[in-house]
């Protein structure tokens, strides 16, 4: 065995692995992949603690990208993966990086029950409203009336998102944030990594080839500050060049406001430890052409995490009896056969 | 559940106890809900609660022709019969008529309904309880119990079709149409 | 009263049918019959037949439960082809059950229960009782066991439904008296299991004895049958099933080799009761996981060996068609994980509660792709103890998921099983290499060709895996077509060398002759005392049971050639008669039985003098 590796902090060159990447020129997935290998290093965990999986997609190729332990799975079943290497080995940090197909179509069910579990683990869900790796189907994201190869004549589903879906599966910890947004994806980034319970994370990533300027509205510097809403916990919700407009709620309804006209003291102010979701709820409904877009820690609440919980039986069962194979075996109707038996 | 033999809990569905090895099975599946709703009915209701309806009487020196056109146009099975005090002196019901006066008499007009009536009959007050009603009529095989106040005086009668309707309606949502 | 003297007869060998409905308690009869008839020192071996249903009307068909018990006083190695006893509790039972009572067999019915009510929902026109053909047919006891036992309980402070359900004591207490049972056995755990509730104690062993006495003093009970001790090796003794065996042997693996065991699963029938058992362990740091479905479990599975801890998922053959692209990774992956299919009845949802072993030809090729994996079976429940260790050792020294079979038949019944002690069982070497110098995820072992399981948290090591393509020794994504070609060869040959490391095919019996009958899976019992009669008959007959249906063990071409006929019985329409055919060139016959029972000896003897006549 190796003596312990002398402490050094990592740099962002610790995570990258030697593989050429492979996505196409001006895909938002390589800021993502810059931002993460930027961040990790802050966490002060040694490299060989952390794992990634993924499923399948092009956000999927994430870990041969990075130099961690890695797992490239199959289609929609990362969670599982992630939650049952948790569960063997709480002692790891255990990222999974998957795009709007991979968790919300074929997905769907594991992606639920791993947030509704809450296993620590933290989720990067890469949005970008298509299908890239399998060349441009419509994703259970897109918007309807989308026109793709698989809908010449525009898309007739409607959309689901990633935030609403976490909501309803009780996730303990949900932030947007986008793939141009370098210092606010590592702030993001941080907190999920220090949340204890299953964090998620959706990234608006835009698509270059397949689905270019699906979030422009975020992203152009012209527009950005009229449509993105920083969610600040404790902070009044401003938005705008000037930070003139502001959300408040008008009875069960939500509406942009006059900062000026209604009075700062009027306006919605977030709370990411509310113990119930509906604000984090009306936030996961807001987008163009009415509201801005949130994006930020939508909800950060504390509950039961399910590795934890699972340990903690096995160690008040291990105190309470000890491990004796022979007991066990003869458990039950058991007899003896002396030696003379004829 | 509790196991009936040993004592023992066990998880809820479990088919043997863990305890003693004891079939559960024929423990925990819930009563049926007619049984319980018609039967409570039936030991805690009043008779009063059926709302049986104003009876009609006639004196008993009505003539049969009248009284058979009496009920005949009210609509009723039972005609109450009073002295000139408003006591109850009898019923008059279509069995009666059925088997008394159908083809035995020839002049309706000429006999009083006091001739065919059935003297003294089995009265219930409205305060007694459902199942006495039931009892009654099936001892004694009737269709009809006039209620009576505390004073002996006829009210309202109550028929079994008012028992049917009042059984169908506790268990309505079990009922299946055939 | 005073009766005349009773007859003796030995035998060597009863099977008795418990049956009656599900609240008669007959699972509780059979056991105790079972566990007193072990304790006197028979050998013994069982099969319950539970309802279909989870709670049926009382009375109905759908409801009936039985319990079969055979027990002898020489090797027995099934639950018996047919009962020579029956003991119905009511009219259902009797009608779902007599026709599988031996012609002048004992039949003890519960005459109390045959009201007219009870005939009509067992489908009775006219009472069987009645009719005199029955008692012509077989030895007819019909004995009014609701009423006698009340009446013996007649000063005890019980209600009269209390009463009643003591009512499978009695029936007990008679038949223990017809086949020569002590009594203590059962007196003594009545006392044990009924502490919190004396009076039921007490009215159970009332119960229990006044069934005995009956025997003793009612002239019809003229016989009593002695079945002597068998001979049985030295040793402390456990009643198992296969599941229990399945999960111990599980849990043993793990222990073995000084790793937590993480069990993933999702409820199935008749799986499930290996999930509840590991559920009990966690003292032995077992960790069992229930998750949304088949697949989540399968990719668990996979990210718990990933994590270096011994990994399994256990299910039936609908769970094994949902993890086939999950297993498939597995295989790409080279994990150690184990996959145990319960076989059931199919195709799709098929007969749950019903035996069948057809899933062979599933786990040898239900995948995309050359997708090689290797395959055990375990013969009876004691088997499943030591298949589940046997499978741990491979996956983890091949590094390769491995499948599991049993079935429903070995699964539920029960056998005696000598306890093991731990401290004799080899222990599961495992290693984690710790080096990063000239590491390579996918350099292989030279005699296995396993990869280095290198777990995370090992610093320096860090690599990924994934269900592309990959290079030889380092593991990347690869396309090219000579390394496609040369990996798939390479992941077939690491499942072949397996073979190395395996016993060598070796048949019990003539080592050469006119007929080898070759059998695998649960069908063991049935097919093993089949040979064992043609052997004693003189018959040139061997009998080769195979744990190991891929890789096949070394030798097995030569045994083949050694016989002018191969009889491969299965209870499928073929499957291992397909594989042995197809790599051996053998015309071996393929003798079927697919109707969701198992094979009797008889089925398998008869058809072995029909091959060879």
């Amino acid at each position: 065995m190796t003596g312990a590796a002398e402490y050094r902090a990592l740099t962002r060159k610790d995570f990258a692995s030697d593989q050429a990447v492979r996505w196409c020129p001006g895909c938002g997935d390589y800021a993502i992949l810059a931002q993460v290998q930027q961040t990790l290093p802050k966490l002060g965990i040694p490299r060989e603690n952390f794992v990634v999986i993924s499923g399948i997609g092009c956000s999927s190729r994430f870990p041969y990208y990075m130099d961690t332990f890695g797992i490239h799975s199959i289609h929609g079943r990362a969670p599982t993966l992630a939650t049952g290497l948790k569960c063997a080995r709480p002692d790891l940090q255990v990222w999974v990086v998957t795009g709007d197909g991979d968790s919300l179509a074929i997905g769907g069910n594991h992606f639920l029950h791993a947030l509704r579990r809450n296993v620590d683990i933290n989720i990067l869900l890469f949005n970008n409203r298509i299908y890239g790796l399998t060349k441009g189907q419509y994703s259970p994201t897109s918007e309807l009336g989308k026109r793709t190869k698989s809908s010449p004549q525009g898309s007739i589903e409607n959309p689901i998102n990633p935030i609403g879906v976490a909501i309803g599966a009780e996730a303990s910890f949900i932030a947007r944030t986008v793939d141009m947004f370098q210092q606010h994806m590592s702030d993001v980034l941080l907190r999920a990594a220090e949340h204890r319970g299953a964090t998620l994370v959706e990234i608006a990533q835009n698509c270059v080839i397949f689905n270019d300027g699906t979030w422009r509205h975020l992203t152009d510097p012209n527009a950005k500050l009229e449509n993105v809403l920083y969610l600040e916990h404790g902070k009044p919700m401003r938005f705008g060049q000037k930070r003139q407009k502001g959300i408040r709620l008008n009875g069960f309804r939500p509406e942009v406001v006059d900062v000026a006209r209604v009075g700062e003291e009027n306006l919605l102010v977030h709370d990411e430890k509310a113990e119930e979701p509906t604000l984090a709820h009306f936030l996961s409904r807001m987008g163009p052409p009415e509201f801005p877009t949130p994006v930020g820690v939508f909800r950060s609440i504390d509950k039961p995490i399910h590795d934890q919980l699972l340990l903690e039986q096995v160690r008040e069962a291990q105190a309470q009896k000890s491990p004796d194979m022979n007991a066990l075996y003869r458990q039950g109707q058991t007899w003896e056969v002396p030696q003379d038996a004829t | 559940m509790r196991c009936m033999s040993c004592g023992h809990d066990n998880l809820p569905g479990a088919d043997h106890c863990e305890g003693c090895h004891a079939s559960l099975t024929h423990e925990d599946v819930p009563l049926a809900r007619v049984e319980s709703a018609v039967e409570h009915s039936l030991s805690e209701d009043r008779v009063q609660t059926l709302n049986p309806a104003e009876a009609v009487s006639v004196a008993e020196d009505t003539f049969l022709d009248v009284a058979i056109r009496t009920m005949r146009e009210r609509k009723i099975g039972c005609l109450l019969v009073t002295d000139p005090e408003g006591k109850l002196n009898g019923i008059f019901t279509e069995r009666d008529l059925l088997y008394k006066v159908a083809g035995k008499v020839e002049d309706l007009a000429a006999h009083p309904v006091s001739q065919f009536m059935t003297h003294d009959p089995e009265v219930i007050r409205g305060d007694q309880l459902l199942a006495s009603a039931l009892q009654r009529m099936m001892v004694g095989d009737l269709r009809h119990l006039p209620l009576v106040d505390e004073k002996g005086r006829p009210k309202n009668i109550l028929s079994s079709r008012d028992i049917i309707n009042y059984v169908a309606f506790l268990v309505e949502g079990i009922l299946e149409p055939t | 009263m005073t009766k005349s003297l009773t007859q003796k007869q030995e035998l060597d060998r009863v099977t008795i049918l418990f049956c009656g409905d599900s609240g008669d308690g007959m699972q509780l009869t059979g056991s105790q019959f079972t566990a007193t008839s072990a304790l006197f020192g028979n050998d013994v071996s069982t099969f319950p037949d539970y309802p279909s249903e989870i709670r049926a009307p009382a009375g109905s068909l759908a409801g009936v439960s039985a319990f079969q018990i055979n027990f002898s006083s020489i090797p027995i190695h099934t639950p018996g082809d047919t009962p020579d006893a029956l003991v119905a509790m009511n009219p259902a039972a009797l009608k779902v059950y007599l026709p599988k009572l031996k012609p002048k067999g004992m039949l003890i019915v519960n005459r109390d229960t045959f009201s007219d009510v009870n005939l009509k929902k067992a489908g009775y026109g006219e009472n069987p009782l009645e009719d005199p053909e029955l008692a012509n047919q077989y030895q007819l006891r019909a004995v009014p066991i609701t009423t006698l036992t009340v009446n013996a309980l007649e000063d005890v402070d019980l209600d009269n439904r209390a009463k009643q359900r003591c009512k499978n004591f009695f029936a007990l207490g008679l038949i223990y008296w017809i086949y020569d049972r002590p009594l203590e056995p059962t007196l003594r755990w009545i006392e044990e299991k009924f502490t919190r509730a004396p009076k039921v104690a007490q009215a159970n062993q009332r119960a229990l004895e006044t069934g005995y006495q009956l025997g003793e003093t009612e002239e019809s009970f003229t016989v009593n049958y002695i079945v002597a001790k068998a001979p049985t090796d030295a040793g402390a003794y456990r009643l198992v099933n296969g599941n229990e065996a399945s999960a111990l042997g599980f849990a043993t693996a793990a222990r073995l080799a000084g790793k937590p065991l993480v069990y993933s699963s999702y409820p199935i029938t008749p799986a499930t009761d290996v999930l509840h058992e590991l559920a009990k362990l966690k003292h032995l740091d077992v960790r069992t996981i229930q998750y949304e479905d088949e697949i989540a479990a399968m990719g668990s599975a996979i990210g718990a060996a990933f994590g270096g801890t011994f990994s399994l998922t256990g299910t039936s053959g609908p769970g094994v068609c949902l993890k086939s692209e999950a297993i498939n990774l597995a295989i790409m992956l080279e994990l150690p994980v184990v996959i145990l299919n319960v076989q059931r009845g199919g195709p799709s949802t098929g007969m749950p509660t019903k035996t069948e072993q057809a899933d062979l030809l599933q786990a040898f090729a239900g995948r995309n792709g050359e997708s090689p994996i290797p395959i055990l079976a375990a013969a009876n429940p004691a088997d499943c103890f030591d298949v589940a260790i046997e499978a741990f050792r491979i996956a983890v020294r091949h590094m390769t998921p491995v499948f599991m079979l049993t079935d429903g038949y070995i699964a539920n019944g029960a056998e005696p099983w000598r306890v093991p002690r731990f401290e004799d069982l080899e222990t599961i070497e495992v290693t984690h290499p710790t080096d990063p110098e000239g590491f390579l995820p996918y350099a292989r072992d030279e005699s296995t060709l396993g990869r280095p399981w290198v777990i995370p948290g090992t610093a320096g090591m860090e690599h990924r895996l994934g269900g592309l393509e990959k290079q030889e020794r380092t593991g990347a994504v690869s396309y090219d077509p000579e390394n496609h070609e040369r990996m798939c060869r390479l992941r077939a040959e690491k499942i072949e060398r397996i073979a190395d490391f395996l016993p060598e095919a070796s048949p019990d019996g003539p080592s050469e002759g006119d007929l080898l009958v070759l059998s695998w899976g649960g069908t063991f019992g049935a097919v093993y005392s089949a040979c064992q009669e043609a052997q004693k008959k003189g018959l040139a007959v061997a009998h080769l049971h195979l744990r190991h249906l891929n890789p096949f063990p070394r030798g097995l071409r030569e045994v083949l050639s050694r016989y002018r006929k191969v009889l491969i019985p299965e209870l499928n329409l073929g499957q291992l008669a397909l594989l042995i055919r197809a790599k051996y060139l053998v015309d071996a016959v393929s003798f079927n039985k697919i109707k969701g029972r198992p094979f009797t000896i008889a089925e398998v003897e008869q058809k072995i003098e029909e091959m060879l006549s």
